[in-house]
């Protein structure tokens, strides 16, 4: 059964789209995550779900109930914030025990669930300070603490780790999965870090400009990026990308671009939408390709591996980000770090055929079959 | 630099008055340009408060003649008189009920104000600038012009109501006890209202706003977030003004010396308009200093009494 549905969910600040018509279905028990940069919505939908904004138009359903008109405090949901949000005027105990105050928990049941709760994330030391006297990572565990006092039926969290240094936030990204994986309960997670979308999210839900691009499980958005958007924003370093253009040659479709003819697996020309095969010799299209499918030799040159000259390399220990330049165009190769090409040097590039994405170059829409 | 006072403060510690003497005028040696300057406005102070303030103790404890000289020492006897006063334990009591009625009315009505005005509404800005209104006449001319609005002939209250036909008759609010006394401390509150809002404006406008939001999530109707939420975090800018105001209030002299002169029959006098009454009426001053000695001291352990039981309660 799915717990939480959106349908048709738009929501306007005056003249302003914030979230243009999402529609997502959220099962019982997923880990989802809303990824997307500043401003495209994923917050603003967030908030629509925990009922702090209301809806324009459209639907939001919990359990199957229309819960659009439910005030928050009707939706058995929780809630953490990207600045904590504790109550200053209350000590962690209080903090925590409010949600349960205020459904009027018999006190010797407050005391236990707090405490139960204190010790499970670490903070039962903390339980008679105030929220001025503790660490971002402390703060950050109340406020979850708080959050999960009284198993609620869904959480919210809305870029709970931005706040906190990068240590930390890897640490906390992992308490945060073996927390959900135990409580078992549905979780929306908001973040702009797609590393977090990545590694947390059973599945993501990609935004831009209040629009959903892309919904799947992490490894369909980072193989099968429905656009170019999502193949630039999911990844690290980003995909790159170059204009093309499909021909024939000898029979065989290749990728004619400013710097080589790439050739296609058939595999993935397999994958070539029907509707949209390409007329010969005229097919423009945006070629991506991720950093680790471009290998890197002192092969001789072909039109299949063209040259390109080597202008900086980036080793981060295991890998290195090798900047490359092949007539006006730049891109990046991850090579392994244990025999990186030099500065300046001159190199042969191969595409990995089985790898390319293609692109619309007007809608930036993929020419593959997603799937299914 | 290190300041006269911050070696004033470790002298009472460790060295010897020799020394601080020495390393004081050291100091002044040393960095004698800003104190300097802060020469003219020690005067001004000395001359406005230091002077009055000691002159009135003293007087306390003289015996005055009549343009208020001390001229030999009298003990207690200023407040012997004073206790003796036909008067005294009236107006003490009208001073109480007049501070404290006219606080908690002015937080009771200050706050909802402030709440108001906190919300965005079309003509908000407005509504804030009118607030200040009675703020921007001098207090005693509006006290004046309260009073010709009470007048029971002349005045536009009696106007309207019997033109309303609320009332019939012409009523004599500032000649009847209860009505004056009513009348007072509804014009001191009036006058109050706009810097007790303005105050909790700025404390509602300083609460985090996405405690709200947390609350709404664990759970909280309006009702909660207001006792919850709001209240405690107002504390203590509501301890902060409602001592300040319980002062201002105690002193008050710009309401009702102009709309009833504490009449009738110094039934709306407070301690203020009363001393005033026993030192320039009366001529007795020595009364009027000990009046006033006895409500500087009150105010002063009010002040202290108050700060330690409401920080004491924040733990």
């Amino acid at each position: 059964m799915s717990i939480v549905v959106c349908r048709d969910l738009v929501k306007r600040f005056g003249t302003m789209v914030a979230v243009d018509h999402v529609n997502v279905e959220i099962q019982d028990g997923e880990f989802m995550v809303f990824v997307g940069p500043s401003g495209c919505g994923k917050t603003t939908t967030l908030r629509m779900i925990g009922g702090l904004e209301t809806v324009t138009t459209g639907d939001i359903l919990i359990d199957g109930v229309r819960v659009n008109n439910l005030a928050p405090r009707q939706r058995d949901i929780a809630m953490v914030f990207q600045n904590y949000a504790l109550y200053p005027h209350y000590k962690v105990f209080d903090n925590i025990a409010y949600p349960l105050r205020l459904r009027k928990t018999p006190k010797a049941e407050i005391e236990e669930r707090v405490n139960a709760v204190a010790r499970m994330l670490g903070v039962q030391h903390l339980l008679d300070r105030w929220p001025r006297q503790l660490s971002g990572g402390e703060r950050q565990r109340v406020a979850l603490g708080r959050a999960i006092v009284r198993n609620p039926k869904l959480y919210l969290m809305d870029e709970p780790l931005s706040n906190l240094d990068a240590k930390l936030r890897v640490q906390m990204r992992r308490e945060i999965i073996h927390l959900q994986r135990n409580l078992g309960t549905t979780t929306i997670y908001v973040t702009h870090d797609q590393v977090e979308a990545m590694t947390m999210g059973d599945r993501i839900m990609v935004m831009r400009a209040g629009k959903v691009q892309q919904i799947g499980a992490p490894e369909v958005l980072y193989n099968h990026p429905a656009n170019l958007f999502v193949a630039q924003f999911i990844g690290s370093p980003a995909m790159n990308a170059f204009k093309g253009r499909l021909e024939t040659d000898d029979g065989k479709i290749v990728v004619a671009t400013e710097f080589g003819r790439l050739p296609i697996s058939d595999q993935l020309l397999a994958r070539l939408k029907p509707d949209r095969s390409p007329t010969l010799g005229a097919r423009e299209v945006i070629c991506g390709v991720r950093p680790e499918d471009i290998a890197l030799d002192d092969a001789p040159v072909t039109p299949a591996s063209p040259e390109a000259q080597v202008d900086l390399v980036e080793g981060l220990g295991a890998d290195a980000y090798v900047s490359l330049t092949v007539g006006s165009i730049t891109l990046i190769a991850r090579t392994p770090a244990d025999c990186p090409p030099a500065e300046n040097q001159r190199v042969t590039m191969h595409l990995n055929p089985n790898k390319l994405h293609l692109f619309d170059p007007v809608t930036e829409e993929t020419l593959l079959e997603l799937p299914k | 630099m290190t300041a006269v006072t911050d070696i004033l403060a470790s002298g009472r510690k460790e060295s010897s008055p020799e020394t601080i003497w020495r390393r004081l005028t050291r100091e002044l040696r040393e960095n004698h340009f800003p104190y300097l300057l802060l020469i003219p406005s020690i005067l001004c102070f000395a001359a406005l408060v230091i002077y009055p303030l000691a002159n009135t103790i003293i007087g306390a404890f003289a015996k005055t003649d009549t343009v208020g000289r001390a001229v030999d020492f009298g003990g207690l006897i200023n407040f012997r008189d004073l206790i003796r006063d036909k008067y005294i334990l009236s107006i003490t009591i009208q001073t109480v009920i007049f501070v404290f009625g006219s606080v908690a009315l002015t937080v009771v009505l200050s706050l909802p104000l402030a709440l108001i005005l906190n919300q965005r509404f079309p003509g908000a800005a407005l509504a804030r600038a009118l607030l200040l209104m009675p703020w921007a006449a001098p207090l005693a001319i509006s006290s004046m012009t309260w009073r010709w609005i009470f007048h029971d002939q002349l005045g536009a209250l009696n106007y309207v109501l019997n033109s309303l036909n609320i009332t019939q008759a012409r009523t004599a609010w500032l000649s009847d006890p209860v009505l004056a006394f009513a009348c007072v401390i509804f014009v001191e509150v009036w006058s109050s209202i706009p810097f007790m809002t303005i105050m909790f404006l700025a404390g509602l406008q300083s609460i985090p706003p996405h405690i709200y939001d947390a609350a709404k999530m664990d759970g909280a109707n309006s009702w909660h977030e207001f006792w919850d939420m709001t209240l405690p975090q107002l504390k203590r800018i509501i301890i902060i003004v409602t001592l300040l105001s319980v002062i201002w209030a105690f002193r008050s002299f710009n309401v009702i010396w102009p709309m009833t002169q504490g009449n009738p029959f110094f039934r709306t006098d407070n301690s203020v308009t009363y001393l005033y009454k026993l030192a320039f009426r009366s001529l007795t001053f020595g009364k009027g200093y000990a009046l006033a000695f006895a409500t500087f001291v009150f105010l002063l352990i009010f002040s202290v009494v108050y700060t330690k039981v409401l920080r004491s309660e924040e733990g």
